[in-house]
């Protein structure tokens, strides 16, 4: 296996970036501090590349529909990859070319938008169906879930300032018992975090990385 | 004057993170030893081997996503849970003869999740099943949101497994599959979309049973061991904020001024 | 007892027509429901009504363009309140889709209208990726973070950013957001020392009310009833209060959905005790 291919290379950076970036926290030295910063806008750079990831499993798995012009199905895949390089010249000139600029605005705010928004729309029909179908209370975990459900819809709703007791009730339902079990959950996963960045340090966090099970 | 080297205000913090990492080093070192803490089954877990029966009898694939959470931040622990439970149903998917359809929305989550489902059709001897094309990314959206609907009715799935970190797009999920008669096994521990996991999955996990999933489906000692800690650390906390609420009630701010030293 | 059990074989689609008439009844003819502003809007109304002129406020904008209809006249009126108090307002997208919606909001105060000039009084960064990391360099090193604005415009140039820095130069933070604030929480209120307000849908005020009752986060403006009272507050009137009584008619809807299904279903169980 080459040299930096090996797991001790991946397991020893990604110790060391996690260590230096936790202790960042806590420790107060000018110096430090700044090369964490700069360590800090590396990595937002570099997470712009993770995009690319993205667009080449785009254009395998779609890609792949064209090539075999698979039923029903590839002429869709060629629309989309269409699509997706439009999208992406448009953005990539609107940095420098003022035409290139309204076209990619013209195209976000007036297809873009209006289609998202529309199948947004959706949501309000499944919500509805899915309430329909599913929250009968079948259990006392689902009656307990449509009961205080019940209370966040109508606590949400203007009309009901009209019946006093409901926002009295509702607003004490979020400040107090809510927020009791919320906070019990945000410790959880912390303490999960807690547990997953010592993992990392001692590289005994594979991930999905499975490949030397 | 000298100045501190740690910043002020996050001492007991800094106590505190050492404290948990050297818990939770004592249980991932005691489970490697050999004495891997038991956790409880889970009924959506053990429903797992009946969905991919279930496809197997109908000839259909199943679908199995790792969740929306970013893995480098705050939704680690439950992506990699969810990776944990992706790479559990391909196993069984893999002995089956089943296909596996996972959508990615992060693009991180790509090469993970294709590699912990490819890795489970090699464990079980079919490596030549697998194609990468099984993980899909889609972005974050409304992309994701009419992808999937568009999969349930083109590939129609007999079962659906979706454990991780999931926002309102899961509501899609669970309802387009529903609607191709798949059944739903799912699980988040994010508060506002528990009651759609639990209303409308055949089978659900909520809150923290998302995070013990995971470490209940891998077969390595050591995410067992992890969460064996992670309790500890919570009964401490737990400590901790009834000791400070006692003292809070009586008067005193020991507890807080502790916590804020 | 049959007949009622036949509620839970409903064709879904009979449900998505009975919301569709459900929407467009207030459409059509607006009922007027009046509304009361709540406390939380009012903290975070008087949060910036407190601030000194040319304090800086910074704005968030993580949402997608398919939420505009409901927080986009929240983001309104909170742009409109900032520039009209004659504060500096940097906003800056921390979603890819966050610029555009913060760019349309913009468009839609029209800032010049009100003598504001831009990158005098107000700048958009646009989206600057890497969500939590992001948010860690903007509140250590907002120069180093991003050297151009969304116009292509070098931020050394403009005038606004001169003394904007750090989170040491900014007065209080504003998060158009729909999901979990961890982030923000770490980033904001614990490295950058600054309460920040959450203008956010009404389904994540009860994820979000634990982190105002420890004091890391303000308060919250929920979903489009919030926006309708912020815009009631700074004597804006616009979508926000236009849709209260599309939000009321619906919600209710929902409820109603909850009872009748549930009627359904003991219905239907009892006749299937009452067949044994």
């Amino acid at each position: 296996m080459a040299w930096y291919r090996r797991p001790e290379i991946r397991i020893i950076i990604v110790a060391l970036t996690t260590i230096l970036v936790i202790t960042d926290f806590f420790i107060a030295v000018k110096t430090y501090n700044d090369f964490i910063k700069q360590l800090l806008v590396w990595s937002v750079i570099i997470s712009g590349f993770t995009i690319v990831l993205g667009a080449v499993n785009i254009g395998v798995v779609h890609g792949k529909h064209i090539i075999k012009k698979t039923p029903g199905q590839w002429y869709f895949s060629l629309w989309l990859i269409i699509c997706v390089i439009v999208t992406f010249i448009l953005a990539a000139g609107s940095e420098g070319i003022p035409a290139m600029k309204s076209a990619y605005d013209y195209l976000i705010n007036n297809i873009h938008t209006p289609l998202t928004s529309a199948a947004y729309g959706l949501i309000g029909f499944y919500f509805a169906s899915c309430i329909f179908r599913a929250f009968r209370g079948r259990n006392s975990y689902v009656a307990v879930f449509l009961l205080s459900g019940c209370l966040t819809l109508l606590l949400n709703a203007p009309v009901t300032e009209l019946v006093p007791f409901i926002p009295a009730v509702g607003n004490w339902v979020v400040a107090v018992p809510n927020v009791a079990g919320t906070r019990g959950i945000v410790i959880g996963a912390a303490v999960g975090i807690i547990a997953a960045g010592l993992r990392n340090i001692l590289g005994l966090e594979r991930g999905g990385l499975l490949a030397e099970e | 004057m000298k100045r501190k080297m740690i910043v002020p205000g996050r001492q007991f913090a800094l106590i505190f993170l050492l404290v948990s990492f050297a818990i939770v080093y004592y249980t991932i070192r005691k489970a490697q030893k050999g004495r891997v803490p038991k956790i409880r089954p889970f009924p959506a877990i053990e429903a797992i081997p009946e969905a991919v029966g279930r496809c197997a009898e109908m000839g259909r694939p199943i679908f199995a996503a790792p969740g929306m959470g970013e893995i480098e931040t705050a939704w680690a622990a439950e992506t990699i849970s969810g990776l944990n439970v992706v790479h559990y149903t391909a196993r069984h998917a893999a002995k089956a003869g089943v296909d596996v359809i996972s959508i990615v929305v992060r693009t991180p989550h790509i090469p993970l999740t294709q590699d912990a489902i490819r890795t489970a059709y090699l464990i079980e001897g079919t490596p030549e099943r697998y194609r990468d094309d099984m993980v899909r990314f889609v972005p974050y959206g409304m992309a994701y949101d009419v992808t999937i609907m568009g999969v349930a009715e083109r590939e129609r799935p007999a079962a659906s497994v979706i454990v991780g970190t999931y926002w309102h797009p899961a509501l899609y999920t669970i309802e387009a599959m529903n609607a191709v008669g798949a059944m739903n096994i799912g699980g988040t521990s994010r508060t506002v979309m528990t009651p759609f996991f639990i209303g409308g999955c055949d089978y659900f996990l909520m809150g923290e049973e998302v995070l013990a999933a995971g470490a209940y489906v891998s077969p390595d000692p050591v995410p067992k061991g992890s969460f064996e800690g992670q309790d500890i650390i919570k009964i401490v906390a737990g400590i901790l904020i009834i000791i400070g609420a006692i003292a809070v009630t009586f008067g005193s701010r020991i507890i807080e001024n502790i916590l804020r030293w | 007892m049959m007949a009622l059990s036949k509620i839970t074989t409903i064709d879904r689609r009979w449900i998505w027509l009975v919301v569709m008439i459900a929407f467009a009844i207030p459409i059509i003819r607006p009922l007027a429901i009046p509304i009361k502003v709540s406390e939380d809007t009012r903290i975070a109304f008087n949060a910036i009504e407190s601030l000194p002129e040319g304090s800086v406020v910074m704005l968030d904008v993580e949402m997608w363009m398919r939420y505009y209809s409901e927080l986009g006249p929240t983001t309104e009126a909170f742009i409109y309140h900032v520039l009209k108090k004659n504060l500096k307002l940097v906003i800056w997208a921390s979603s890819p889709e966050g610029a555009p919606f913060a760019e349309t909001a913009l468009r839609a105060v029209n800032p010049e209208n009100m003598g504001k000039k831009y990158g005098v009084d107000y700048v958009h960064l646009g989206y600057i990726a890497g969500g939590e990391k992001a948010m860690a360099s903007l509140m250590t090193d907002i120069h180093g973070t991003v050297t151009t604005d969304y116009y292509g415009n070098n931020i050394k140039d403009l005038k606004i950013m001169e003394n904007v820095r750090s989170s040491k130069d900014i007065k209080m933070i504003a998060c158009v957001m729909s999901t979990q604030p961890d982030d923000r929480v770490r980033q904001y209120s614990i490295t950058g020392g600054i309460k920040w307000i959450a203008l956010t849908s009404g389904g994540w005020v009860p994820g979000i009310k634990p982190f105002v009752a420890s004091g890391h986060v303000l308060t919250t403006v929920g979903g489009i009833r919030g926006g309708a009272e912020y815009e009631l507050l700074v004597g804006r009137p616009g979508s926000g209060l236009i849709s209260t009584d599309i939000t009321s008619v619906t919600l209710l809807l929902m409820v109603a959905l909850v009872i009748v299904t549930n009627i359904g279903y003991f219905a239907e169980r009892a006749s299937r005790r009452g067949k044994k």
